[in-house]
């Protein structure tokens, strides 16, 4: 029977393939037949290009030959997922997707699968995490289940590198799934750590099939410049000869838009990717990655799940990421259907600093859970996170985390019914023991990655054991391997200055809030708009708190009580060359404060000197607040100035204004004193400050 | 803690052929009653097979060639959803809900595996234990006057002081009063809700009880089924199989407190009483004469007692309370692991099928 089934897998093989000599690769028809023949549940752990897609459409295709219901398929990305089913149609399939971006077509799918006309369902996690999708179409879709297929299977573990909710809860349906139906998770990044940690979340018979991780065309190189200027400078000078298009990944969203405006300034057809982008955004720039149509996408994490193209020719690291598995899974994207591709490491001064920030902020600490719990017990009937925000003092993102923490507990202490989150009757108990655990892990990859970057030995070799990899042996191809640089580690000193300058010019726009908080500044209990004439104008942040242009400047001035005459020059520069607000500002106020009463007034002086305009106190702090960056969220931001602020009538003049602060965190407290300066009948506001204090990666 | 998404094979099996795995959808084909998932466990016990046999991969040719009591097809189409299954079940799990079947041997009260057609899957949430801890069924109507209410809690309240769990149905009126009275004077209690579980798990009101684990809520129906009139009867014959006694506090004539209260005579698995003090309704009085004993009046120094002092006074019961060994030998589940057949009377298992759910098979004792 086998046999006679191998045969036939083989024919439809060659028939898509167009091939009529193809065989399977090493382990295809194994996974094959462990899936239509033993039901089995598999693991399967190879590099990206093996032939996954193969596995699963094949085993569709006999599946459904002996009456089974349908294949879901669970993978992250649009653009993966067009790709997939032009693939299926190629073996036969009849594949569809049902996911945000074709609402319209769901009744049809729907209709289809219920016909039983449809072979695969494509959905991505997201959507199969949605309580109502899943009761609407998912289930009376695939109730009949022939096989699961989970893709980039990696995210099932723990809260390790890549930890998405919505995997988690993918994780208990796997679970769930009875024995009857063979189940296929996918990864091409796991070492052997995240492997028995999938295999211990999925339970019962799980059969890991593991491949080489070693990669012929990829050539590997590390290079440590300290400096972000000498790295820009260098990306500004190497990567016109890279070949084809490729990724330059960073750390965190600030840095992957500066670096893209960066190389566009210095000719390089070069865009940012973020996970803020919206989805056509998205959609467009991996398509014009695909089809060579740019030099390099800057991007995040945000870029990586899933995304396959083939003849990527390099991948070039700003700064080092977190852990080997996070490295590989970026660098592993290069050269898979060229000769030679590069995957360079850069490494940096500030890598550690935002590493540490990344690994200290990743688990909610426990006052927070308490306090969010405490909040969802009292409610007689749940809370939306608004609601939560406004009985604690936790940032939105600080709440979606502990919420998170806890939805994916098994059973869940919370749980979420429409838009808002219930308290189960499930008691919550802390796993302080896990999270000191994945802590002290996070910080021993961390090390890992540092000691790649100063490694000695083969680099593909390096990262190949770091993986697990059975085989691990030098590749002959490295900068170690032949002990001299792939690509020059030098750079023109003349682009080192460029990049600075460019550091210190850019500055960042403060976008003005347009709406109140629950109405807590008006008390009148109207509507949360904020009037066009009493919002501030679009403002500008001079840099991001320590960074290397004046980044490190203004912690010094914050820290020593005096802000240095070069940093009210480059306030006016940016002024006066960059941001030309008009109508420009005839007079400068500033933002009162008691606990630094000279500070901000003193660099507002000297700005509103230097710029010849008036000089005009107006605002005063009517009762001390707590710093705006420890109140944790909108409202209780908006709360803490509700009141605080008083505007001296008769000062205020009907001029456009310059509105000076020192630091920029959520805004609320520029949001508050324009709006008293606009009501007391001034000209439009302009909010100024040194420096952004945000920080946010992905 | 239970955790739901991981379950016996055999409850897998289980749920798969009686769960309805959300909500109710019209095209779909109807899973097994408790009637006929206990003719099919009795065919599977005398073929020496056990349900989780059913997951097998030759299980279709199997099913094709034994003729089981149910069409193989419909076996078949039922089995068939795995996906169904995986999804509903991980939704429960998300809600802090627990499910668990009749072969769950440790955990499925060994009273309801007696009781006449006790459900195949149960759903619930907090502490599974309770069930296992007997106690006082109250019974009574959904509008309920301010007298029959007081009557309810302090009946709630004497209950919970001297350590007699309660047992209701989670209704507004005077299941509510009983299990809340019961609640705030310390008591444990346990709810045998009818519709909505998924909902009223997450409910405020009842969070802290089910937290500290003095609150079990209960249903043999899926937990995202809404409010209906024949499920609420069925689950009647429930609340009085989880209890030790029952007492009916206020009955008319009709509906489902009524009907439960006859049944439940009729059977005569638990004693069952009936307010008799005070301004009751008609139906109290037509329930007396029926057979309900007398509830012992005010105070209550030691209920147990004086309930069973008042059984004794009355006739004896119909039949004699079960003892852990027949409970044991009706069950199904026990009688799997033990691989022991009861020899299956062809006659007999005719004349089963043209029983309706309140008639099961497995309450033929005698």
């Amino acid at each position: 029977m086998a046999e006679d089934l191998k045969q036939k897998g083989l024919t439809v093989l060659r028939r898509a393939l167009a091939d009529p000599m193809a065989e399977f690769r090493d382990g295809q028809w194994d996974a094959i037949e462990r899936l239509v023949l033993g039901r089995e549940r598999l693991l399967v752990v190879q590099r990206t290009g093996w032939g996954k897609s193969i596995v699963y459409f094949l085993s569709t295709r006999l599946l459904r030959d002996e009456g089974a219901g349908p294949t879901l398929l669970i993978s992250p990305l649009l653009s993966l997922m067009r790709n997939q089913i032009q693939m299926a149609e190629r073996l036969g399939i009849r594949a569809a997707t049902i996911n945000s971006s074709n609402r319209d077509s769901w009744l049809d799918i729907t209709a289809a699968l219920q016909r039983d006309e449809i072979d695969v369902l494509l959905v991505s996690p997201e959507r199969l995490a949605n309580d109502a999708f899943r009761e609407e179409v998912l289930l009376p879709a695939t109730a009949r289940l022939g096989l699961f297929v989970v893709d980039e299977a990696h995210c099932i573990s723990d809260w390790g590198h890549d930890f998405r909710p919505d995997y988690l809860r993918i994780t208990r349906v796997l679970q769930a799934v009875p024995r009857t139906v063979p189940v296929l998770t996918t990864t091409a990044t796991a070492n052997d750590r995240v492997v028995e940690d999938v295999v211990a979340q999925l339970g019962h018979g799980i059969t890991v099939s593991r491949g080489s991780l070693m990669r012929e065309s990829l050539q590997l190189q590390t290079i440590q410049l300290p400096g972000q200027s000498e790295r820009m400078a260098w990306l500004a000078a190497h990567v016109p000869t890279m070949p084809g298009s490729g990724v330059i990944y960073a750390l965190t969203i600030a840095d992957a838009q500066r670096l893209a405006e960066w190389l566009q300034l210095q000719g390089i057809d070069a865009y940012a990717y973020w996970g803020g982008l919206d989805g056509e955004q998205r959609v467009e720039l991996e398509q014009r990655l695909l089809g060579n149509d740019l030099k390099a996408l800057v991007a995040t994490t945000a870029l990586g799940m899933g995304f396959d193209k083939p003849d990527l020719g390099f991948v070039i690291h700003y700064q080092r990421p977190g852990s080997v598995v996070h490295y590989y899974q970026q660098v592993g994207r290069a050269g898979r259907a060229v000769e030679s591709a590069y995957g360079i490491l850069l490494s940096g001064a500030e890598d550690a600093e935002i590493t540490n920030y990344f690994i200290e902020t990743a688990f909610p600490p426990e006052g927070h859970v308490d306090e969010v719990l405490t909040a969802l017990h009292t409610a007689e009937d749940g809370l939306s996170v608004p609601q939560i925000e406004r009985a604690i003092n936790l940032s939105r993102s600080q709440i979606e985390k502990v919420l998170k923490l806890l939805a994916v507990r098994a059973p869940a202490p919370v749980a979420k019914e429409g838009t808002r989150w219930y308290a189960t009757a499930v008691p919550y108990v802390p796993d302080t023991e896990k999270v000191t655990h994945l802590t002290a892990i996070r910080r021993a990859e961390q090390a890992r990655m540092q000691e790649y970057v100063e490694a000695r030995e083969c680099l593909m070799q390096f990262l190949a054991r770091e993986l697990d990899d059975a085989h691990p042996a030098p590749c002959g191809r490295c900068a170690v391997c032949r002990s001299c640089p792939l690509v020059p580690e030098t750079y023109p000193l003349s682009l080192v200055e460029q990049a600075t300058q460019f550091l210190r010019r850019s500055d960042r726009p403060i976008q003005p809030r347009r709406q109140w908080s629950y109405n807590v500044l008006r008390g009148d209990g109207a509507g949360g708009t904020i009037p066009a004439d009493l919002r501030a104008e679009t403002g500008r942040a001079l840099c991001i708190w320590g960074d290397a242009g004046w980044g490190e400047m203004v912690r010094a001035g914050k820290q020593g009580g005096w802000f240095a005459e070069v940093l009210v020059a480059a306030a006016v520069a940016m002024i006066r060359e960059r941001w030309r607000p008009a109508p420009g500002p005839t007079w400068v106020t500033w933002v009162p404060s008691l606990t630094h009463p000279t500070l901000v007034p003193d660099l507002a002086g000297r700005i509103a000197e230097a710029l010849g305009l008036a000089f005009v106190p107006c605002i005063l702090k009517v009762r001390d607040t707590q710093p705006q960056k420890d109140m944790r969220n909108s409202y209780q931001q908006a709360h803490n100035l509700a009141g605080a602020f008083s505007v001296v009538r008769d000062q205020v003049r009907p001029e456009p204004v310059l509105l000076v602060d020192d630091m920029v965190d959520s805004r609320w407290t520029f949001t508050v004193t324009a709006a008293l300066l606009r009501a007391a009948g001034s000209g439009p506001v302009y909010p100024l400050a040194l420096c952004e204090t945000t920080r946010t990666g992905g | 803690m239970l955790s739901t998404h991981m379950l016996s094979p055999d409850t897998e099996a289980t749920l798969l052929l009686c769960g309805r795995l959300g909500k109710a959808r019209q095209t779909e084909i109807a899973p097994l009653t408790p009637t006929e998932y206990a003719r099919l466990a009795r065919w599977l016990l005398h073929a020496g097979k056990r349900p989780a046999d059913l997951l097998g991969i030759d299980t279709r040719t199997m099913l094709e060639n034994d003729e089981p009591p149910v069409p193989a097809a419909r076996l078949l189409t039922l089995l068939d959803r795995g996906g169904a299954l995986a999804l509903a079940l991980e939704g429960w799990s998300n809600r802090g809900l627990w499910v668990i079947s009749r072969s769950d041997e440790e955990l499925y009260p060994r009273r309801l595996r007696a009781s006449r057609s006790s459900p195949p899957v149960l759903y619930g949430a907090g502490d599974v234990a309770l069930l296992a801890r007997g106690g006082l069924a109250m019974v009574g109507s959904r509008d309920a006057d301010v007298e029959t209410l007081d009557f309810t809690r302090r009946a709630a309240t004497s209950c919970a002081e001297q350590g007699v769990q309660v047992v209701s149905g989670g209704a507004r009126g005077v299941d509510s009063e009983a299990t809340f009275a019961c609640l705030s004077a310390g008591g444990s209690t346990v709810a045998v809700l009818a519709d909505s579980l998924a909902r009223a798990a997450l409910s405020g009101k009842y969070r802290d009880a089910l937290l500290e684990e003095n609150l079990a809520l209960v249903s043999p129906y899926d937990p995202a089924s809404g409010f209906d009139r024949g499920s609420a009867m069925g689950r009647n014959k429930y609340i009085y199989a989880l209890a030790d006694h029952a007492l009916i506090i206020s009955s008319s004539t009709q509906g489902g407190t009524w009907s439960g209260a006859v049944e439940a005579l009729r059977h005569a698995d638990t004693p069952v009483f009936v307010r008799n003090t005070g301004d009751v309704p008609e139906g109290n009085r037509l329930l007396r004469e029926k057979g309900a004993k007398p509830f012992p009046a005010e105070p209550w120094a030691d209920l147990v007692s004086e309930l069973d002092c008042v059984s004794q006074a009355e006739e004896a019961p119909r039949s004699a309370p079960e003892s852990a060994v027949q409970a044991e030998q009706e069950d199904v589940g026990v009688k799997f692991q033990q691989g022991q057949l009861l020899q299956l009377d062809p006659s007999r298992k005719g004349s089963v099928e043209g029983r309706d759910t309140s008639h099961p098979p497995n309450e033929d004792r005698s």
